[in-house]
């Protein structure tokens, strides 16, 4: 059984979304907010959920602010909800360490295999998605010396990404390299936390650039 | 401003008159001091001399003591012009030697003129002289002499009570023998060095001076002709200058007879040149002032005469017949110049035209002290001092070039400053209506975009919302249909907003997303959507904001159809590249229908008056079974 937290400040999607996810087996909905002081609040009182849900426009703040303390907790998964599964938004959510999105008006079907992607792996990730991914990880080198930005995905994650940016599905693009549609998952899984955890190490590289042009010590 | 402007030629006026007076004073002084030219104790001035003429040839020896009655006592200066105008040859001087003559530590003679050339013989002997006294006779005249006595004065046969001073000369250029100085080397080397350093190394200095400000201002008038009087200037310049040469150099590379010529008849030419040069000066900066008419030819036709008199003498002294008359007409040119350079600092009193008048009086005053020294055949050793009355003159002249140009330079940097500014106030100003108009480019370009999208939302979003609205209304409608129509809304606002996306406008990125927009829907309707991308793809166009959204509706309305009407189990999208361009396909294997019909059904047209905006064909082709539309872009980079 697991614990969803869920921000949304439109009751009647939160409403819907209650409903839907409660009746699924294995969920259990642990909170049910609409704003970030709420949602922050239940998570520093204690409250543990095992998968985030999360709008981005809330009253008081940006929902990247939940995600950003829900993925400091290990075993959490975060999903920004997401009308269009519009990507500057959804990148920024990846950014802050969000594992996918989840569509608003999916059906009940695309949800279920949203929720079950976010076990064994990411979710869908859009092609517009994919191909920013690959012109992330195609910088220039000497722009970013950050470790790891060159080497940042495997061929076999490129090809994954590639195919993805492309428009085919996962199976197709399992087909492609012949591998299993769960195999693809795990790289998509994979190159979701690389991601998140790289915008992370640059954040960490540039704050510690400025400090030490400022004279004063990195952190480590 | 009555006060202010008062009456400035008063102080230009007293200016000259000053200047004037002091140059009088100072001439006036030194026509007295050359007699007192030793003020020392200690030296003897001899002006009376025992005469012997000794005929053209060198002699040999002076006249023996015993010989001395034949000779005359003659009071110095003894000026040939005036006491033997037709002599031509040597004539000795017989100096006595006074009493304390034989006291002295180091007794000298000093010859502060003797001319053409002199030697100074003691005891039967040449014991000093310059140059030679034998033809030709070097050009000594204007050299002042310093030659050593024997201390004691002993001869070779005891004490010696006189001695010889042998002078070459020859009519008609002021030769002969000025009073003489015996007296102690330290008492006399003084008045030798002052004169000598006046007469010769100055002059030579002057001359180059001259020269030098003939060069500068004839370079500065031959690149601007703009005032003439300076040509004149500097051409009268030059001709001072080399005039000049007369004093200094003593062995001419041509026949003395002309070069003292040239240079005698360099002065009427430096005298007309200057002439005309005042005449224009005064008209430049006078206005009004024509000045008097024929006047330039006048004045060169004097010049010429000069030359032609002069050149045409067979000697000296035919040729200083006519000195005194040319030199008269050219004190009076002179005189005409002076006046007009004083008159015009006069009328126009500023500084620098005060200045040329006030050399102009200094020269005017010098020049008649020349002459009158020229044409007195009595006097014999007076400094020429007009060279360096030249100087102030061409100097204040010069000056007023140079200021000039000073003010031409001003000007034209404070001309090259406004321009600079005037070019950079309209670099501003254009960069400001670039600016505006970029601005307003971009305005229209966002209401361009914002109408293109108000459009798109009208016909597609509003017309699939309206039938939503319409759907629910009704109460026979199916929640299925309604949904339908709900999902159409839904995918077109989807297809709008990945129009709009800038880095995603070429026709793989758009339609990659398209198809995974699009996937899910045809999957619940339990048909499959294909897609199908060329391995190997050419360079891909790159569509603006307006044609991406044409392409996505064109192969979204394609699709829809497919969906709705075809009865299709399998439909496919395709991406590939030929060289007439990008050439995207939608195939079903549906029921088909005439591609002639096409154009007539009211998505159709829309879908072609789209493919027209992004100049692409569209065409339908019907298959065995199904129908397949092509709808070719131009414009992909191709390799060949």
């Amino acid at each position: 059984m697991d614990d969803v937290l869920l921000v949304e400040d439109d009751v009647a999607t939160r409403e819907w979304l209650a409903g839907l996810l409660s009746g699924d087996a294995g969920l259990r909905i642990a909170k049910a907010c609409g704003t970030v002081a709420e949602a922050l609040d239940w998570l520093q009182s204690g409250g543990a959920a095992d998968i985030v849900l999360t709008d981005l426009g809330l009253p008081d703040g940006s929902g990247l602010d939940v995600i950003r303390a829900a993925a400091r907790r290990p075993g959490c998964d975060t999903l920004v909800l997401s009308i269009f599964g519009d990507e500057s938004n959804v990148l920024a959510a990846i950014d802050a360490g969000a594992s996918g999105y989840l569509l608003k008006d999916g059906s009940l079907d695309s949800i279920r295999e949203h929720l079950s992607c976010l076990k064994n792996g990411g979710s869908p990730l859009s092609p517009r998605i994919a191909r920013t991914l690959i012109r992330r990880t195609r910088r220039p080198e000497a722009q970013v010396p950050s470790p790891g930005v060159g080497a940042l995905l495997t061929d076999r994650e490129h090809d994954v990404l590639s195919g993805i940016g492309k428009g085919f599905s996962y199976a197709e693009v399992a087909a492609a390299l012949d591998v299993s549609t769960n195999t693809v998952r795990t790289h998509v899984r994979r190159i979701y936390d690389k991601l998140s955890v790289n915008s992370r190490t640059e954040a960490l590289y540039e704050y510690n650039r400025r400090m030490v042009e400022q004279g004063r010590p990195p952190i480590r | 401003m009555a006060l202010a402007a008062g009456n400035p030629r008063q102080p230009a006026a007293v200016a000259l008159g000053l200047c004037l007076l002091a140059v009088l004073a100072a001439v006036l002084w030194s026509r007295l001091s050359h007699r007192t030219e030793v003020a020392a104790p200690g030296a003897v001035r001899v002006a009376d001399a025992m005469v012997a003429e000794a005929g053209p040839d060198y002699p040999a020896a002076p006249p023996a003591t015993t010989t001395t009655p034949a000779g005359r006592q003659v009071a110095l200066p003894d000026n040939w012009d005036g006491t033997r105008p037709d002599f031509t040859g040597h004539v000795w001087y017989r100096i006595d030697l006074p009493e304390p003559a034989s006291r002295w530590a180091r007794p000298v003679i000093y010859l502060p003129a003797a001319g053409m050339n002199a030697e100074v013989w003691f005891d039967g002997r040449r014991i000093g002289g310059a140059g030679r006294m034998w033809p030709r006779v070097t050009r000594h005249f204007y050299t002042p002499q310093l030659v050593d006595l024997p201390p004691g004065l002993d001869g070779r046969s005891g004490r010696v009570d006189s001695l010889w001073v042998l002078v070459s000369g020859h009519p008609g250029y002021r030769c002969g023998l000025a009073p003489v100085w015996l007296g102690e080397h330290e008492v006399l080397y003084g008045a030798w060095r002052w004169r000598a350093f006046w007469q010769n190394d100055g002059t030579g200095v002057t001359i180059v001076i001259n020269l030098a400000i003939a060069v500068l201002v004839t370079l500065l008038w031959w690149r601007d002709r703009s005032h003439a009087a300076y040509g004149w200037f500097g051409a009268a310049a030059a001709v001072w200058g080399l005039r000049n040469l007369n004093y200094v150099v003593v062995e001419p590379p041509i026949p003395d007879l002309l070069f003292a010529e040239l240079c005698v008849s360099g002065a009427a030419w430096f005298t007309a040149l200057f002439a005309i040069f005042s005449l224009r000066f005064a008209q430049a900066h006078h206005a009004g002032y024509r000045g008097p008419r024929g006047f330039v030819p006048a004045a060169l036709g004097y010049a010429l005469m000069s030359t032609v008199f002069f050149l045409s003498a067979d000697s000296y002294a035919r040729a200083n017949a006519g000195f005194a008359a040319l030199a008269a007409v050219g004190v009076g040119l002179t005189l005409f110049s002076m006046w007009r350079l004083v008159r015009l600092a006069l009328v126009n009193p500023r500084a620098d035209l005060v200045a040329v008048a006030a050399g102009a009086v200094v020269y005017l005053v010098l020049l008649i002290n020349d002459y009158a020294i020229g044409v007195d055949h009595a006097s014999l050793g007076e400094v020429f001092i007009r060279q360096y009355a030249s100087l102030p003159l061409f100097g204040a002249i010069t000056a007023t070039l140079v200021q000039r140009y000073l003010a031409a330079l001003r000007a034209s940097r404070e001309l090259a400053e406004s321009l600079r500014s005037q070019v950079e106030a309209q670099r501003q100003q254009l960069a400001n209506s670039f600016e505006r108009l970029r601005d307003a480019e971009r305005e229209q370009a966002r209401a361009q975009e914002r109408g293109r999208l108000m459009g798109d939302l009208h016909d597609g979003l509003g017309l699939h919302l309206a039938t939503a609205l319409r759907l629910a209304r009704a109460e026979q409608a199916s929640r299925e249909q309604l949904m339908l129509a709900l999902q159409d809304c839904m995918d077109d606002l989807r297809v709008a907003v990945d129009s709009l996306d800038e880095q995603e406008r070429d026709p793989l990125a758009l339609l990659g997303s398209l198809r995974f927009r699009m996937a899910p829907r045809f999957e619940s309707a339990g048909l499959r959507l294909g897609w199908q991308v060329a391995p190997e793809l050419a360079d891909l166009p790159v569509l603006d904001a307006s044609g991406a959204l044409d392409l996505l509706r064109i192969v979204q309305e394609a699709l829809g159809n497919v969906l709705k009407h075809s009865g299709a189990t399998v439909v496919g999208m395709s991406l590939a590249t030929s060289p007439e361009g990008t050439l995207v396909a939608v195939t079903d294997n549906g029921r088909g229908f005439d591609p002639a019909l096409a154009a007539s059904g009211r998505g159709m047209g829309t879908m072609q008056t789209r493919a027209l905006r992004l100049g692409a064909r569209l065409r339908w082709t019907r298959l065995e079974q199904g129908m397949t539309m092509e709808l070719l872009l131009p414009g992909h980079a191709t390799s060949g």
